[in-house]
């Protein structure tokens, strides 16, 4: 929300600009350029996506006041079903098709130049936005985006994730191999999936709990080991070996295919 | 709670927590090398398993061309770890798999072992490939789908 107010905020900045004096600085003045007013179609165009990211803000807003997690994280999965899969694959060709109905000139090249990115012809429209933005027109249903639209948002949204996934797999794997722990990196991937918005973050599961139990100093934690001696020795370890014999098969749980056994 | 029962307690969690060593670390790669998204299902108690522990977690979509990263280390012993993820493209599917297990040889050698699979349906294109071992047996997993 409050990169969206900023980016807002820097946009009426244009319309009503304040003038301030400064002393000038000769060495800065030195490499003083001339500066382009923005032409009236940049403008329009910041104004229409400002409009847009803001009425957006709005709704995600409302929505996230208005569900719990897990109503989110089903929210998400039908929103990501029809912008990203089965149904928006099967429907693609209308999508392509489809015109926006307005006569705003900033709202039509931004929706054509989407189709023109999913079709391998153009640059990303949305490739320059803020991830809390892009994430705005993914799960946005106020109908102020097409579906191509949202779906040239997620493409960029999605390849942030993996370059972060990559980025921070990568950073795991060598705190392991230089410290036998992996505790900064779960502190970052904690603070990271905290910044996400709630319907992101809802996806994600319990992730806060997936996270706790796997810093170091909480293997004493888990619920089988946090026992008396007299359960212990109670318990019954049979069971539990024969569940080790083979305990890495990954066609355990399924059949040849890998589909699950009924 | 008696003194002795507290340090008999604490005893026996500073014995259970020797017993939870983790295994060697599987760093795992993604691919997409499809022309649309896969996305992430999970269908066996392995799989959600994975997802669980992963760091990071492995992303639901991933876009054509696009490829993730995450780790894996389970708690279990420090003699075996495993790493299952699942991924569709329409109708297409990958079930991916790679384990770590030190086998005990007669007379007590220990031989460490490695393995890895991909498991198609639905016409997909899977590949399964280990790209290093190391000293203290974490390894590193590519697997690719089309």
């Amino acid at each position: 929300m409050e990169i969206i107010n900023t980016f807002v905020m820097r946009e009426l900045n244009l319309n009503n600009s304040v003038p301030i004096r400064r002393v000038a600085d000769p060495a800065e003045a030195e490499q003083t350029k001339p500066v382009t007013a923005p032409s009236s179609d940049t403008r329009s165009e910041i104004s229409s996506l400002a409009r847009q990211l803001s009425d957006a803000a709005t709704r995600a807003a409302s929505r996230d006041a208005q569900l719990g997690r897990k109503e989110l994280a089903e929210l998400a999965k039908t929103i990501l079903d029809k912008v990203w899969g089965g149904s928006y694959q099967f429907s693609k060709s209308a999508y392509d098709a489809f015109v926006p109905d307005t006569e705003d000139s900033a709202l039509l090249e931004r929706a054509r130049q989407a189709t023109a990115f999913l079709n391998g012809k153009e640059e990303n429209p949305f490739g320059q936005l803020a991830r809390e933005q892009l994430s705005l027109i993914v799960y946005d249903e106020g109908g102020e985006f097409t579906m191509n639209e949202r779906h040239a948002a997620w493409q960029e949204l999605s390849k942030r994730e993996c370059e972060w996934t990559v980025y921070m797999g990568h950073k795991i794997s060598a705190e392991i191999q230089t410290t036998g722990s992996k505790d900064q990196g779960l502190y970052e991937m904690l603070d990271y999936y905290r910044s996400l918005p709630p319907i992101e973050q809802a996806q994600l599961g319990n992730y806060e709990a997936d996270i706790m139990m796997q810093f170091s100093i909480s293997e004493v934690e888990w619920p089988e080991f946090n026992t008396s001696l007299i359960d212990m020795i109670a318990k019954e370890w049979e069971p539990a070996k024969d569940a080790m014999a083979n305990p890495l098969d990954p066609q355990a749980e399924g059949s040849p295919n890998g589909e699950p056994k009924a | 709670m008696k003194k002795t029962s507290q340090v008999l307690l604490a005893t026996v969690s500073l014995l259970a927590a020797g017993l939870a060593q983790a295994g060697p670390n599987v760093n795992v790669t993604f691919k997409n090398v499809g022309t649309v998204p896969a996305e992430l299902k999970m269908v066996t108690s392995n799989e959600t398993s994975t997802y669980q522990i992963a760091s990071p977690k492995p992303a639901q979509g991933v876009p054509a061309g696009g490829q993730i990263n995450f780790n894996v280390q389970r708690v279990v012993s420090p003699d075996v770890n495993a790493a299952m993820v699942r991924y569709t493209i329409g109708r297409k599917t990958c079930a991916f798999g790679t384990t770590f297990q030190m086998r005990v040889l007669p007379g007590g050698i220990k031989q460490p072992q490695w393995t890895k699979t991909a498991t198609p349906s639905g016409g997909a294109t899977c590949t399964a490939n280990i790209t290093s071992t190391r000293a203290d047996n974490s390894w590193s997993v590519e697997f690719t789908m089309k």
